[in-house]
């Protein structure tokens, strides 16, 4: 009995816990149901009856333009991160090599090295190489991502047996065969994970594009939304319907994939 | 499960990679297009005809209430120009257009210079001299068109509007706690800024404590601030105290006497205080009304009116200049553009009646027929044309633009807001704390600060 | 080991391919900018302008006369020190309570991650309409128990702990879903043999869990020190979206070090070779507090 009211305790512990988390949500999507000037005459926690106009306001922008390019942006940055991590952690798991202890701790030093302050540098050099008025300097930035590669050198080192790797090596598979046809299956819950994080964060990401993007052709999302408050009337109600659709895809991504993203975590994590 | 998963996240990669590449082509395809219609632009006006080939003309701005109507109207005029804006905030033009000199990126022909921070695009000179267009200066209003050039007899940008500013209110809540809504005798009871503080610790009083004069600190900072004659830079000194002990010292005045609400300037929350009964007065140049009291309070037609502040004073003013970065045609067409919208009777009449801005050109705006403002209904038939344009235009000064002015609107700002939330901050400590900001933001060792 | 080819294969040539991309890339996109940055230092440049060489003046600034690169640290430290541990602290505790949950456990911890993938323009947004002082929520329910309502947001008192609030909030899920991983990878066998002898669950907590635990720990402090060294986005969306917004938020109680340096670089009247110089002094200061970390972290290094 003690146990079962215990149990019940917790449960609704958690539940208020996560009302927490998710009021805002609620808010961000009632609010989205408003005509702006309406939103602040009450507190709006039931929708009301102006989304489709605000839809329309939306779409009338240019926000269909800025989806593409967050999309192709976080797309393309995920794969090529992904993919140049993954290298790193076979390689550094394989292979024994004369500097592999400087190297992991080059790529401990890599996570630390903080991509944003060398914005300046950065800028001069996208200037020079004439990949200003693109979208690549945001992607670029993702390349090499020093989270990502220790990541997957600790979530193969739990999860790739070397035998697998020994036995390909004697059937006479060359190394980019046992990479991509034997490796990338039995860490596939490690790099779907980390596509998920570079998806997002790339996604979400503020300050490079708020430095790079010049043009509305090359808007990413959170530089529309921003723009949204810029026109003479902060049309609130609009900025908000325009960051609920923004905020959807992630949401799906990682509702359905929060099962292969936690077993990911689980089972790479940062373990001893 | 997992199949499912990645059979989606493949979908979205391709996704991704189809509308990416596709819109890369389309971009490449446009610029393209835009690099022959330039170069076949240029030709033509080599052979010295008008041209009618298609340009793009790109505007940085803030003021869509301004430029969406203007756009329209002379493309329909002028169907071969298409004008391509983006969206900049005021706080951020600088910003952008110096990120994109130091980075490499395209600037647009026409960009808006706010008056305020004219000095600060004066220094950077990206502006090319309209006087080689043929402009003639001595058409518009002379204050408004010296602040737009330099030094070197540069000028630099067209002066959209002028702008007159008086002090509008809510006749409703004027009726309620004033006992009239009669523009003139409220404009005799608020003839000082001593009977805004008495009128405010009564209404405050008489409400309960629900309602207050003015919402926001930071706008009647604001007001203060441009109704001060005092210049902010004299030489190599700024006269920081002076003009912010004036400033500062109003503002202490009327907090103490409970007259203004705590709300920050522009936010949506403060916005949303024009359609509220709790808010009697707004600092308001004649701007403003197409900015903020329109879309804030759309339904409030007939329940606004305007009276003269206790110093008829200006806010704002816009400069319109073409930047160097772009090809001939497009700054041909760029000035044929600002001419119109400014000079000539079919532009200023739609700048009149669309964005309520009234001319700079000296022709229109002292031309008492031609100012004759649309949106009078709006403030239950009040001449308001005639406040602005003949009473107010008549008695305000300008002060004049220094380079620092940014740093010191945020000064203003930024203190304006604690003399607000700190109810015991008194004009000694708001004027040091404000001094010990300012001393940080003017980076230039030669300028001092009285 | 003989050392025959077929070795050589697999400890220079490969070991290249696979290792070389990552490092190019590293090199061209992350190292290279800051190595210019670095360059830059020693120069006085507007952005647009010519530039002059100021040799080593722009670092003498900072450490004599500009006060507002020490007050971001300041503010910076007070913001990252409020939020983070609690963030962390909290994120174990509902992991632990969590891991003792059989059904259920997969939903809590996705509604949980929620936050943690919102935009940071959404949050700066949210949390005006939570925190403001005439239409935030939280200020509709002081009101209503009788209190005043406070300026949250406007005040220099509490606008820092908002940002520390907003970390708390975005953060607690990721770091819960990152010790429930952890937590989970711990062999149930301890926790069996825990309970024959009779530890109660505050013992097992803090001998078992907490303990085993410790690399996820220190992953999380490092990461986390390294990203309230780095805020921008989120003070800064909070603050600025509004005409009348000041540069580093009421009284520039949240101008963090970053976003001083961003407007050091790009604000009104930019200065980008002084900016660069607070870069590299940034940098410096992340390097240090990283290399602490990697000390703390030295026992997992020696695994390899």
């Amino acid at each position: 009995m003690k146990r079962k009211l215990s149990s019940v305790c917790l449960h609704v512990f958690l539940i208020l816990i996560s009302l927490a988390s998710l009021i805002p949500f609620w808010f961000m999507f009632s609010m989205s149901t408003y005509k702006s000037e309406n939103i602040f005459k009450n507190t709006p926690l039931l929708p009301s009856n102006y989304l489709a106009e605000n839809i329309k306001t939306i779409f009338a922008s240019n926000f269909v333009k800025s989806y593409g390019n967050s999309f192709f942006i976080s797309s393309v940055s995920m794969v090529f991160c992904v993919l140049v991590c993954a290298m790193v952690g076979y390689a550094m798991n394989v292979y024994d090599f004369r500097f592999k202890k400087a190297f992991y701790t080059f790529i401990m030093l890599t996570m630390m090295v903080p991509s944003q302050i060398g914005v300046i540098g950065y800028m001069i050099e996208m200037r020079n190489i004439s990949m200003n008025n693109t979208l690549w300097p945001m992607i670029f930035i993702w390349m090499a991502n020093g989270f990502g590669a220790f990541w997957m050198v600790s979530f193969i080192k739990g999860a790739l047996p070397f035998e697998l790797v020994e036995s390909a090596r004697i059937d006479g598979a060359n190394e980019i065969r046992i990479f991509a046809k034997i490796v990338t299956p039995c860490i596939r819950p490690g790099l779907l994970t980390l596509s998920l994080l570079i998806f997002l964060w790339s996604w979400n990401s503020y300050m490079i594009p708020l430095v790079f993007v010049n043009k509305q052709d090359n808007y990413t999302i959170p530089i529309f939304i921003k723009s949204l408050a810029s026109a003479y009337r902060t049309d609130y109600g609009a900025q908000l319907t325009g960051l609920t659709l923004a905020t959807i895809p992630l949401l799906l991504l990682f509702i359905i994939g929060s099962k292969s993203f936690i077993r990911g975590l689980t089972s790479g994590a940062v373990k001893g | 499960m997992r199949r499912f998963f990645s059979i989606i996240l493949t979908a979205m990669l391709l996704v991704g990679m189809f509308t990416g590449c596709g819109d890369t082509a389309a971009n490449s395809a446009n610029s393209n297009d835009a690099a022959a219609n330039a170069s076949a632009g240029t030709e033509s006006t080599e052979a010295g005809t008008a041209s009618d080939e298609a340009v793009t003309i790109t505007y940085w701005g803030w003021d869509s209430n301004y430029y969406a109507p203007m756009f329209e109207a002379y493309t329909a005029e002028h169907p071969n120009v298409t004008f391509e804006p983006t969206a900049v905030e005021w706080g951020d033009m600088l910003t952008k257009v110096q990120q994109a000199l130091a980075s490499g990126s395209e600037l647009p022909t026409i960009i808006a210079m706010d008056l305020t921070l004219i000095e600060n695009w004066k220094d950077m000179d990206v502006c090319e001299d309209l006087t080689t267009y043929g402009l003639d200066k001595s058409k518009y209003v002379a204050s408004l068109a010296d602040m737009a050039t330099t030094d070197s007899g540069k000028v630099i940008g067209v002066v959209e509007n002028v702008c007159p500013a008086g002090i509008a209110y809510k006749r409703d809540l004027a009726l309620q706690y004033l006992g009239t809504d009669d523009p003139d005798e409220l404009g005799t009871m608020f003839n000082s800024y001593d009977a805004y503080v008495s009128k405010g610790a009564e209404v405050y009083d008489q409400s309960g404590g629900t309602v207050y004069l003015f919402h926001s600190g930071q706008a009647v900072a604001e007001w203060f601030y441009f109704a001060s004659d005092i210049a902010n830079q004299e030489g190599n000194t700024l006269n920081y105290t002076s003009k912010m002990t004036d400033v500062f010292s109003k503002l202490i005045a009327l907090r103490n006497a409970n007259a203004v609400d705590t709300y920050q300037n522009g936010t949506p929350e403060a916005n949303a205080t024009f359609a509220d009964d709790l808010h009697i007065f707004y600092p308001c140049p004649d701007w403003a009304i197409s900015y903020y009291i329109l879309p804030n309070d759309p339904e409030g037609s007939g329940n606004w009116g305007v009276i003269k502040a206790p110093v008829s004073y200006a806010h704002g003013g816009t400069a319109l200049g073409i930047t160097s970065a772009s090809v001939d045609t497009q700054k041909q067409a760029a000035y044929d553009f600002i001419t119109w919208a400014t000079s000539t009777e079919d532009g200023a009449k739609v700048a009149r009646d669309e964005a309520g801005y009234v001319t700079a050109y000296t022709e229109y705006t002292y031309d008492s027929s031609f100012t004759k403002r649309s949106d009078e209904a709006f403030f239950g038939g009040e001449d308001i044309s005639t406040l602005f344009y003949t009473d107010i235009v008549s008695e305000m000064a300008i002060a004049p633009a220094s380079p620092w002015n940014i740093s010191i609107v945020n000064v203003r700002n930024d203190v304006a807001q604690q003399i607000m939330d700190d109810k015991e901050m008194t004009l000694e400590g708001a004027l040091a704390i404000g001094l010990d900001e300012l001393k940080q933001l003017v980076t230039d060792s030669s300028i001092t600060i009285e | 080991m003989k050392k025959n080819r077929s070795i050589k294969k697999y400890t220079v040539f490969w070991p290249i391919v696979f290792l070389s991309p990552f490092t190019i890339f590293f090199f061209a996109f992350n190292l290279f900018p800051i190595l210019y940055s670095f360059y830059m230092s020693f120069l006085n440049w507007n952005g647009y302008s010519e530039k002059t060489v100021v040799g080593f003046d722009n670092y003498k600034a900072i450490f004599t006369v500009d006060t507002t690169f020490w007050k971001s640290l300041l503010n910076t430290l007070r913001i990252g020190i409020v939020g983070f541990p609690i963030a962390i602290l909290l994120g174990l505790f509902f992991a632990v309570l969590l891991s003792n949950l059989k059904k259920l456990k997969n939903l809590f911890q996705t509604v949980n991650f929620l936050p943690y993938i919102t935009t940071p323009v959404a949050i700066g947004m949210m949390f005006v309409f939570v925190f403001e002082q005439h239409i935030g929520v939280l200020n509709k329910v002081l009101t209503f128990f009788g209190a005043d309502a406070i300026n949250f947001i406007g005040s220099t008192t509490y606008a820092p702990y908002v940002i520390s609030f907003l970390i708390i909030w975005k953060c607690t899920g990721y770091y819960m879903a990152m010790y429930l991983a952890g937590i989970t990878s711990i062999s149930e066998d301890l926790y069996e043999a825990a309970k024959i002898d009779g530890a109660n669950a505050w013992h097992t907590f803090s001998k078992i869990t907490v303990p085993l635990l410790k690399p996820v720990t220190v992953f999380l402090i490092i990461t986390s020190a390294i990203y309230a060294l780095q805020l921008f986005d989120e003070p800064n969306l909070l603050f600025t979206n509004q005409s009348s917004s000041v540069v580093g938020g009421p009284g520039q109680t949240c101008l963090t070090l970053v976003w001083n340096f961003y407007n050091q670089a790009f604000g009104a009247n930019p200065r980008m070779g002084y900016a660069s110089a607070l870069s590299c002094v940034l940098f410096l200061i992340i390097v240090i507090v990283s290399l602490i970390g990697l000390r703390l972290m030295n026992g997992k290094e020696k695994d390899l």
